[in-house]
Parts: structure tokens; sequence; C-alpha cells
């Protein structure tokens, strides 16, 4: 297959969930709601500028299974996915494409929430660094959460299994992302832990694709 | 010309099919019961699912394997595969454009045309019926599967489908519970409980072999 008709493809599926999602806004709206929900009630604790990264991490990782999973997991409550294997795109091609507009989606949520958490913590510390290194840290967190939605999609407690099986995976890259948005808010660039976020995102990234035909 | 030699298809200790052979061509009817594993069969065919042991072929490729052999597959079952946010039209640009190909003119045939701006989740079931035969038409199918096409359809629909199936010119798996829905076929496989138990081209043989039952 040439490789400008894989773009193509990508390009067409990530369109038409951006579709489904502005139209449904199933996804979006729960997001924001338990993003800002969450910002809303961490702004009234004490020393938030200290734990700040804790804390915006720990509401993006969160949003992120709350509104990321149920993009992916609508196609299989709808069966629309049977839709997608049926056609000639290859498991691997729906997967990449899955990832990148998942991606699009959570960055869209972050792009949103990171700027509210900032006014609401009152915050002082370097907001265009900070939010930079908040996107590095994004791609593998969003990246896990479609790589591990489509094994949880048939169980009853998706949701808690999902969760389950995302914390050992992601586990490795939060510890560097804390320590890169702590440097970044205050205007260090952490060379060092960006290649490492990027790094573990290529991991992730390879292995939905590599293992995409079993997953799907 | 479809192969089929020991297929079998298990999920967890069950068997939905258990060692079918056959190898057929033109219209095709599969009967059966619920639960007879007609269903798990077409999605084979289809290259929805992966047999877990046998071999399926369909004009000598293998329909989970190749691209290019699923792009020649039109495949309709009891669940539409359309997007229910989404308008008809934007749901076979998408797939027409995912297919690269595009014959508008079933839109037409199906009396579509002035539902193409409509959401999905605002037609009627019989519409969405249609909807699902003008996605799996459109691509203009070398292999065509119904699976349980007409349930749930109104008779003017019933009609046009039916038509559309007796005209259709290249393989066609029709798999239905109603078996006179599909004298007009060339050979029929009667499933039970994931068995083959008859295959050939009596019609009568075949309500029998599943009446019998």
């Amino acid at each position: 297959m040439k490789r400008p008709y894989d773009l193509f493809l990508l390009a067409e599926i990530i369109k038409k969930d951006i579709k489904v999602e502005a139209r449904s806004k199933a996804s979006s709206n729960q997001m924001l709601i338990f993003a800002v929900t969450t910002a809303f009630l961490f702004s009234f604790s004490i020393d938030v500028e200290r734990f700040f990264s804790q804390i915006i991490l720990l509401i993006i990782l969160f949003t992120s299974i709350a509104g990321g999973s149920t993009s992916f997991l609508r196609e299989f409550d709808f069966e629309t996915i049977e839709g997608l294997k049926a056609s000639p795109l290859k498991a691997s091609q729906i997967m990449t494409a899955k990832m990148l507009s998942n991606l699009i989606l959570v960055l869209t949520i972050t792009a949103l929430i990171f700027p509210i958490c900032f006014a609401l913590f009152n915050l002082e510390g370097n907001f265009l660094l900070t939010f930079l290194v908040l996107v590095f840290a994004v791609i593998p967190i969003s990246g896990s959460i479609t790589l591990l939605a489509p094994l949880a999609a048939k169980s009853r407690g998706r949701e808690m299994l999902l969760l389950a099986m995302l914390f050992p995976v992601i586990f490795p890259v939060l510890m560097p992302a804390m320590k890169s948005i702590n440097l970044a808010y205050s205007g260090v660039f952490d060379l060092v832990g960006i290649l490492f976020i990027i790094s573990y995102s290529g991991i992730i990234w390879s292995l939905s694709i590599l293992l995409s035909d079993h997953i799907l | 010309m479809i192969v089929c030699q020991k297929l079998s298809k298990r999920f967890g200790e069950n068997f939905a099919l258990r060692e079918i052979s056959f190898s057929a061509d033109g219209k095709i009817a599969v009967f059966g019961h619920n639960g007879a594993g007609k269903s798990t069969l077409v999605k084979i065919l289809a290259g929805i699912l992966k047999p877990s042991s046998g071999r399926v072929e369909i004009f000598g490729l293998e329909p989970r394997k190749s691209s290019n052999l699923r792009r020649r597959i039109g495949v309709v079952t009891h669940n539409p595969m359309l997007y229910r946010e989404l308008t008809v039209r934007e749901n076979l640009e998408f797939y027409s454009k995912i297919y690269q190909a595009g014959n508008w003119g079933i839109v037409c045939s199906l009396g579509l045309k002035e539902k193409l701006n409509f959401r999905i989740s605002e037609l009627s079931e019989g519409f969405v019926q249609r909807v699902a035969i003008a996605r799996a038409l459109m691509i203009n199918p070398k292999l065509l599967i119904l699976d349980e096409a007409l349930s749930g359809l109104d008779a003017e629909s019933r009609e046009v489908v039916l038509r559309i199936m007796q005209e259709f010119d290249g393989i066609l798996v029709f798999s239905t519970h109603q078996f006179e829905d599909a004298e007009f076929c060339d050979s029929f496989i009667v499933l039970e409980r994931g068995r083959l138990v008859y295959f050939g081209e009596s019609y009568e043989k075949a309500v029998r072999s599943l009446s019998a039952r």
C-alpha cells in the first residue's frame, strides 16, 4: 500500500472521530466537568504550588481515563468497530488512527483546563514551558489508555479494570513527568526527562501498533 | 468461490463453529436457528473474526489477511455498523473513502436520496437497514454478505432488498432463519449448534434437515 494512501485513511478516520465527538460531546463534556470540578476542589487546598505537578498530572490522568477511553469504547459498544474491521483497513491503521484521535481529544481538553488550573491555583511560574512539558507528558498517558481500553472493553467494571491495568504501565513515566513539570514551572527545560518521556511514548505507541491485530 | 476447510471458532470453552467444511459459489443461503453459528460464520467470511482453527479462502485469499479482498466484500449484519451521530451522507462518504469506491446510484435505488442529510439516529429501523445495505453495495462488491438483513424491514424495504439480492451479480451469502426468503439461492448450508448438518443444492432437503431438528 502506498504511503500517501495510508495517511489519507488515517486522516479520514480521525476526521470522522472528531465529527462524532463534536456531535455527541460524550467524552469531552465528561472530561471537562471532571477536570474543572477537581481543579476547583484542589484550589482550596494549602500549598497548591508545591504539589502543582502532582495535582495537574492527577487531573489529566483521571480526566483522560474518564473520557479518553470512552471515545474508543463507543466503537465497541455500538459495534461500529466491526465495520472498520470488515473494511480494507489493517488493524494497525485502525489502532494508529485511534491513538491519534484520542491524543487530539486529550490535548484539546488539556489546553482548555491548563489555563483554568493556572488561574484557579493562583500560580506565578513559567506558564508556556510548563504547558509544553505537560503536552509531552500527555502523549504516553493518552497512548496507554488507547492501548488498554479495548482490552477492558468487554469487562463489566471496565473503568476500574482499565485503571488497574493502566497504573503499572504508566507508573514509570509519571515520576520523570512530575520532575520535568516542576523544573519547567521554575523555568528550566529538563531535556533528559523529556527525552525519557518521548522514548517511553515511542514504546507505548509501537506496542499498540504491533499488538493491534490481537487487541482489536 | 468460497472454500472453508475444517473451520472452527471457539469463544472461551464454547464452540460457535465446529469443523465446518464446504466450497460454494453463486448465491448461498445459510440456515439455522438462533445460536446455530450463522453470524459467526458470516463474520469469519467478512474478515471481522479470526477462526480458531481451519482455513477460509475467498477467491483464493484469506479475508482476515487480505485488505484487497476485504475491499471487494460488502457486508450487512443485524448491527448496521453506522455512526449514529453522523448523517447518511457522512456515513456513506466515510466508507466510500475507506474502500476507495462509491457507486452513489445505489442511494437512489434504495430510496435514500431524501434522507441523505438525516442523522442515523433520526431514521427508522427500516431506513437504517437500507443505509447499511447501501454502504455494502456502493463499493461494487464481488461478494455480498447479508446476515439477517431482512429482519426489522418494512414490506416495501424487504421487496427492494430481495430484488437486489436476486439481481446481484457476484457471490451472495445470505444468512436467515426465515428460509422462504432464500428459495432463490443456488446452494444451502444448514447449521445446528455450530455443526454443518446439510450442504447441497436442494432447498427442500435443507428445509427438511432444519425442521427435523
